[in-house]
């Protein structure tokens, strides 16, 4: 064992404790980054929205804002909630997934933040991997969930209505949480069986590296003359990897960020008043960010066709139909019932918006850190065509806003790549992406 | 603009540059230091002023040039000498320079570059990562798994040769040790089990048959949107008990279910509602293949699936894109499936079909309008729906169904019966098939010599008039047909998946199986749980279709050919499968242990010893062991027992760097021989692509492995995991890369379908490996008779009469122009295409660098935009392109090798005459006229055999060491190629000579 590690490591160790806290983690600099935080949100509607189209009179309605003759954006009646940002977002239009079409319609959202051709995958394979968990593998050395996976129904539901947005590396879906106690119980008070469990893990992994790391060293030394380069990058490795232990094994006993969490109601439920339910969920999407528990969060707002619960929220709210029904509709009134819906939903995006404004980061908002991407897989229902999308936040990372987009038909991945890099993360592809957006919104990034 | 690009990108992804490698002498040093200060003046005079430290334009900097390369600045004097010699450099703004000073000037390069390459390379061993193949192969060797733990590792980068296994471009990262960790625990946690608890089976058995079950459930099943189900009468449903020669507990399975979505196909139901049966847990479903007529009778030769009393009559599984024109969401039909609820997670399993080839009958294609006239036997009808009829004598008869006032039918134009054609199901000697009757010639049958009865249920409203029996004779082409249709049998088919409403999930459990007449029989197929995907649903889900897996069934298709159906008695499912206890992972795991000790540290200290030296692929050093001990220690303090605690201990093995990397230990710079374990490494990751296995490492031990090196390379060869060298290295050689990505239009190419591309993907391995095992001559790489395909890809090529060997590929005379050797190979010539037109830059650049080992050298950093030119063809763009000025020079010595390719089209196959005027004269570099592709093979054969060989076994030799031959080696393989070949030797006796050389004993 080499003294340099070993003093290394017993630094790491005796840090341990409430004595410090995050800050002066992260001027340790290995396993941290001393740069701003960057945190990644997705966020999903089923059905898509409603697009009247202009023979019917509702032009109002219409989900996609039109632009002034000074280029700024005109909220129609179902994203006025949202104006208040209209320096935060910009909307995209024109946006499609090339394998959308081809697919069955119906599994929209379980191509929405993958792109993956469902309709003939690689044998053996359900998916591929959700642009929330590339993020995540990105920055989960740096925080203690690797990503939060939410949604209306918990698990992964009925595998060609996915009641999840986030498939792993190997396109496994991620089965989602839908409680906000549970997810309050697991973000901030830690279930105490679980975290002797994951205490004990670590523990083993550690001791196991450590004694390789001995080993290692010891036969490399007993190489001789042999070329010592791949030697060298497999011992750097492990050191690496057992920094990522440490710093794991830290937050174990690192105490979360002192934060005021009055303001949450863990009692909401997806059975119960639909706005509270929204508005609880993403008060703990905020407040994890704020504690930088984790940087990458998706949540699905309801499921495609009918499924689950959320497909009655709008006879909760004293519409029609059902929300599937309702996207069904081709007339004025059903149409206007469905906009109404949309509007409903726009106003929890715009409680979640004004609650991440209202914590600050080192240089500005919670919002100004974050990207969050909002849309559908669909624009209306079933039509996996210029699908309706807002991406707001991340003016922290150089994009610009207030922007209504809309270049003929481009490949969703292509928005993905741009976000990827807004978030710092080196990617030049995604899926079948063809390159990147840039335009107003992300024309200024490095 | 376009083509530019078109044109760049597919230089850059295919061309590499070995300059003077291949020259033929090696001047010394001394020579290129005394042309340097002329050389130097011309530099200093024109370049430096851009080519500075300040500037350095192109990223190339040379006011401090010196007189002999570095290992660093040797790519830079390449780029000198390519944009000098050119003419690229320099730019037309700036003074060009004088004859004498370019002259000087290459005249100093060309001698510096070949003095470099001529310096005796430092050996220094080597420490080389194994690809994830090799890693994937020795875990599931050493831990006796076949669970692929290897998912979650990136992909291995390729080299500029092609390679995967170069150990300059086996990196390793943080995260990529990170999956190695987590790999190791997958992979040794799937090996030991806790032997005190005695396993958990699951097995059940979907038996089929037209009213097996007498007490079918009352429920009306749905399974999903499109619910196709067999009736529930013809499938009975049990879990056998399971008899082990040990304890076990069976699993069993879930009976009673709460549900409240799903249950009605997708429609959205709300309300909770309680099912009882195991017919709620186990489906045998034909979604996608049941319910209208074109699905059902999408073969002309009659209906795709029928029940019988003895099960279920499958004919081959049509690909979707084969019917459909384009890939479906919904699969091959017929599509039969077992749907199940409840699977295990791990573990082994074993599939067991019970099945037979069914003694058929051959249903006349609709067209074949009146039938046969001539001497019938008229059958005598004894009831409603059956008539008798002696047979004259044993042989082959058409049967005439004769319906009272129908006329034939003029077929519709793809081969289908007419469109008001109705279902005809004939039962003749108790063997049944169902057709669409078109004309009263309906089936041939092989009938023997005794009363037969025929049994006949025509769907339409008229009455059948009369059922004839006509003799064919043997030479009758319907005969004929009967006769190569007995001799035929299905192949059998079983794939694990998840059930989706869209896109299938399903992989193939091994692979498909030769199903005998006669008897029933059963025929298993077994795999790992965690290799197919898992839907990992919670156990409460509330919804009726989640977590379900399926298991296709399926004859498999391989062409249009007559088959004889597949008749299917049972399904049956056991997992986790062990066939002893505890499992033979663990025990293998165990071997070395010390049975007689009863000091536990000593015990595990004999287990670790001999599983460390398997891992290590050499005996464990004490220092070594004393570190797993230590991790095995730590684990009993903290309270796990003895044989718990080694599964730390297991994990740290498969994440040293011992087992993770091929170490050849050298002590001085000098070459030195391999120690014997090296080399059985060495020669089993090259020939196997796997670790050595006991033999090796014991002739290595004892000292004998050098003596015997050509006996055990021969033992190498001969065994079949040679297969996986040839797939790897025809596959990364003959770069097939290309063809795994290109997308080829498919209204051009209907007939390059996705089930079709597996099979051309495996047919250059099946060559190369033919011809190296049978020592087949260098000149067969370009030229040969024979061809190895299977029936796919006989069909791809128009051989389809010359070959019955259902997938396996097998060598065929071809007797054709356009066919043989690597170079006519359709996934070699589609992959160098761009979907829809060859592209001869692209095929001229590989032969270049694969088949004559003449690379070109790397395309110039700016390529010159071309002007609009969409308006052309491919072939005129790049004529454009090659002609521009700064272009030309390369593409002279390049697209002369593709332009004879010009007459083979995107899909790879020779585009019919007549086509189009092809013009396939090229002039080669070395000034040779060929007219046409025949020439131009001609010419390799004959002219060019040592280069083809050359090309050969210095891409072997690469591939072997896992690392270019230096200069000195080329020459070697040069010289040991023209000795070969003046022997009368072949491919084999050049990967002999290979392994038998200073490249690969040393280190």
């Amino acid at each position: 064992m080499t003294a340099p590690r070993i003093d290394r490591r017993a630094v790491l160790k005796g840090l341990a404790g409430a004595t410090l806290a995050l800050p002066a983690l992260e001027a340790m600099g290995e396993a941290v980054t001393a740069s701003q935080p960057r945190r990644f949100c997705a966020v999903y509607t089923a059905n898509g929205m409603a697009l009247p189209k202009p023979e019917l009179g509702i032009d109002e309605w219409h989900w996609f804002p039109r632009v002034s003759h000074e280029g700024k954006l005109q909220f129609g009646e179902s994203t006025k909630p949202l104006e208040p940002f209209c320096d935060q977002l910009s909307f995209f239009g024109g946006l499609e997934h090339a394998n959308g079409p081809k697919a069955d319609s119906h599994i929209c959202s379980d191509m929405w933040l993958t792109g993956a051709p469902l309709q003939d995958p690689k044998p053996g394979r359900f998916n591929s991997v959700s642009l929330d968990q590339v993020v995540a593998e990105h920055t989960k050395q740096h925080c203690r969930h690797p990503s939060l996976v939410l949604s209306i129904d918990s698990g992964v539901g009925f595998l060609s209505r996915t009641s999840t947005l986030s498939y792993d590396l190997e396109g496994r879906p991620i089965p989602a949480e839908n409680s906000p106690r549970r997810v309050f119980d697991r973000l901030f008070r830690g279930d105490a069986s679980a975290k002797v469990a994951t205490r004990d893990a670590l523990g083993r992994q550690l001791s196991l590296v450590d004694a390789v790391l001995e080993s290692a060293n010891a036969f490399s030394r007993r190489l001789g003359h042999t070329d010592r380069e791949t030697m060298q990058q497999y011992l750097a490795s492990l050191d690496e990897l057992e920094a990522r232990l440490v710093a794991s094994e830290r937050w174990m006993e690192t105490p979360i960020k002192d934060q005021d969490r009055s303001f949450l109601d863990l009692d909401a439920s997806p059975e119960g008043e639909p706005a509270s339910y929204y508005r609880s969920m993403f008060d703990l999407v905020a407040l994890a960010f704020d504690a930088d528990l984790t940087r990458s969060v998706s949540f699905m707002l309801s499921r495609e066709d009918g499924m689950g619960i959320s497909d009655t929220f709008p006879l909760k709210l004293g519409l029609p139909q059902t929300h599937h029904n309702l996207s069904h509709a081709g007339d004025r009134e059903g149409l206007l019932a469905f906009a109404k819906y949309d509007r409903f939903l726009s106003e929890q995006l715009a409680h979640f918006f004004t609650r991440l404004t209202s914590f600050h980061d080192r240089e500005g908002t919670l919002l100004d850190n974050t990207l969050v991407l909002y849309g559908s897989g669909c624009s209306t229902t079933h039509w996996p065509k210029d699908l309706p999308t807002l991406v707001a936040g991340g003016l922290g990372m150089g994009l610009s806003h207030g922007h209504s987009v809309r270049d003929g038909e481009q490949r969703m991945t292509n928005l993905y790549v741009s976000l990827l890099q807004a978030l710092g993360i080196e990617q030049e592809a995604f899926a079948d992406s063809t390159g990147s957006l840039r335009g107003p919104v992300f024309g200024k990034l490095a | 603009m376009r083509a530019s690009i078109d044109v760049c990108c597919s230089l850059a992804g295919l061309l590499l540059f070995l300059g003077g490698v291949w020259a033929a002498e090696w001047p010394s040093e001394e020579a290129a230091r005394s042309a340097f200060p002329l050389a130097h003046a011309v530099v200093q005079k024109h370049c430096a002023a851009c080519h500075d430290e300040q500037q350095h334009e192109g990223g190339v900097q040379l006011d401090r040039i010196e007189s002999l390369p570095t290992v660093a600045t040797r790519s830079v004097f390449e780029r000198v000498v390519r944009a000098v010699r050119d003419g690229t450099m320099p730019p037309e703004e700036a003074p060009p320079l004088s004859d004498a000073e370019r002259d000087g000037l290459l005249a100093w390069a060309d001698q510096a570059l070949a003095a470099f390459d001529a310096r005796p390379v430092p050996r220094n061993g080597s420490v080389r990562r194994l690809t994830v193949a090799q890693y994937r192969q020795a875990i599931q060797d050493l831990l006796g798994i076949e669970d692929d733990v290897t998912g979650s590792l990136p992909a291995d980068a390729i080299s500029k040769e092609g390679f995967t296994n170069q150990a300059a471009t086996l990196q390793l990262s943080p995260s990529q040790l990170e999956a190695y960790l987590e790999a190791a625990e997958r992979a040794v946690d799937a090996a030991l089990v806790d032997v005190t608890q005695p396993p958990a089976i699951q097995r059940f058995r979907v038996q089929l048959g037209r009213g097996i079950n007498q007490n079918p459930v009352a429920d009306d099943l749905i399974l999903g949107h499109i619910s196709k189900l067999l009736p529930t009468a013809d499938v009975l449903i049990s879990e056998p008990e399971i008899t082990k020669p040990f304890a076990c507990v069976p699993i069993a399975m879930q009976r009673h279910f709460r549900f409240i979505e799903g249950y009605q196909g997708n429609d959205t139901v709300r309300g909770w509602r309680d099912f009882e049966g195991i017919e709620h847990a186990v489906f045998a479903c034909l979604r996608g293949s049941d319910g209208d007529d074109a699905k059902d009778f999408l073969d002309p030769r009659g209906r795709g699936h029928e029940v019988v009393a003895g099960g279920l009559l499958l004919r081959p599984s049509i690909p979707s894109d084969r019917y459909l024109g384009v890939g479906s969401k919904y699969g091959p039909l017929p599509n039969f499936k077992v749907a199940v609820r409840e699977l295990p997670d791990e573990g082994r399993f074993r599939i067991t079909v019970r099945a037979a080839c069914y003694d058929d009958l051959l249903v006349v294609p609709p067209g074949n309008m009146r039938g046969e006239a001539g001497i019938g036997v008229e059958a005598t009808r004894t009831e409603e729906d059956a008539w008798s009829v002696d047979v004259p004598h044993a042989g082959i008869y058409l049967v005439q169904v004769g319906i009272a006032g129908l006329e034939p039918r003029v077929p519709q134009s793809d081969g289908q019966p007419a469109a008001n054609s109705q279902e005809l199901v004939l039962t003749i000697a108790e063997r049944q098939v169902t057709s669409r009757w078109s004309q009263p010639a309906c089936v041939v049958a092989r009938l023997p010599h005794e009363t037969v009865t025929i049994r006949a249920a025509y769907a339409g409203p008229e009455p059948i008039d009369a059922i004839t029996l006509v003799p064919l004779d043997a030479s009758h082409a319907l005969a004929a047909r009967l006769v190569k249709m007995e001799q035929r049998r299905p192949w059998l088919g079983v794939h694990l998946g998840l059930r989706r409403d869209c896109g299938s999930t399903l992989a193939a459990v091994g692979g498909p199986q030769r199903v005998e007449c006669g008897e029933l029989r059963e025929y298993v197929f077994e795999g790992a749980m965690a290799n197919f995907p898992n839907p990992r649903v919670e156990a409460d889900n509330p919804n009726y279709l989640a977590g379900f897996r399926e298991i296709a069934v399926r004859s498999e298709y391989t062409s249009d050919r007559d088959m004889p159906r597949l008749l299917v008695e049972s399904v049956e499912f056991e997992g986790p499968l062990h066939d002893q206890w505890p499992p033979a992972s663990h025990q293998l795991l165990m071997q070395g242990a010390d049975a007689d000790t009863s000091d536990p540290e000593v015990w595990a200290c004999s287990v670790l010893r001999s599983f460390a030296t398997r891992a290590f692929r050499r005996p464990v050093t004490e220092s070594e062991l004393g570190g797993l001990v230590k991790i095995w220690r730590r684990g009993v303090e903290a309270g796990r027992n003895p044989t718990q605690a080694l599964r730390d201990a297991c994990v740290a093995t498969l994440v040293s760097p011992q087992f993770l990397f091929l170490v050849e230990a050298s002590e001085t710079p000098a070459a030195e021989p391999l120690a014997p374990e090296e080399l059985a490494a060495k020669l089993s990751f090259f020939l196997w692509n796997a670790p050595p296995d006991a033999q090796l490492l014991e002739a290595a031990a004892a000292g004998r492995l050098q003596a015997r090196l050509t006996a055990e390379t021969n033992r190498l060869l001969d065994d079949h995991r040679f297969d996986a060298c040839v797939d790897t290295f025809a596959s990364e050689w003959l770069r097939l890369d290309h063809f795994d990505v290109v997308e080829v239009d498919q209204t051009r190419f209907p007939h390059l379908a996705k089930h079709v591309r597996p099979h051309l993907r495996r047919q250059p391995a099946a060559l190369l490996g033919h011809l190296i095992r049978s020592n087949a001559a260098v000149e067969t790489l370009v030229r040969s008779e024979t061809v190895m395909v299977n029936e796919v890809v006989a069909d791809y090529l128009g051989l389809e009469e010359s070959v019955e060997s259902g997938f396996a590929f097998v060598p065929v005379r071809h007797g054709r122009e356009d066919l043989g050797g690597v170079i006519t190979l359709p996934a070699v010539l589609a992959g160098l295409s761009n979907g829809r037109e060859p592209n001869p830059v692209k095929r001229g650049a590989w032969l270049a660098r694969t088949l004559i080992a003449e690379p070109p050298a790397d395309p110039p950093p700016n390529v010159p935009v071309l002007e609009d030119l969409s308006q052309l063809s491919l072939r005129e763009k790049l004529e454009r392109h090659r002609s521009a000025q700064g272009c030309r020079g390369c593409h002279e010595s390049i697209d002369p090798w593709g332009l004879p390719f010009e007459g083979y089209g995107a899909d790879g196959r020779a585009i019919p005459e007549g086509d189009a005027a092809i013009e396939t004269h090229a002039r080669l570099p070395d000034g040779t006229e060929v007219a046409d592709f025949a020439a131009f093979r001609d010419y390799l054969a004959e002219e060019r055999p040592d280069r083809v060989g050359l090309s050969f076994a210095w891409h072997l030799a690469t591939y072997a060491n896992g690392r270019r031959p230096t200069p000195q080696e080329t020459q070697w393989l040069t010289k040991m190629v023209g000795d070969v070949r003046a022997s009368g030797g072949g491919l084999r006796d050049i990967l002999h000579a290979i392994v038998g050389s200073e490249m690969f004993l040393t280190k």
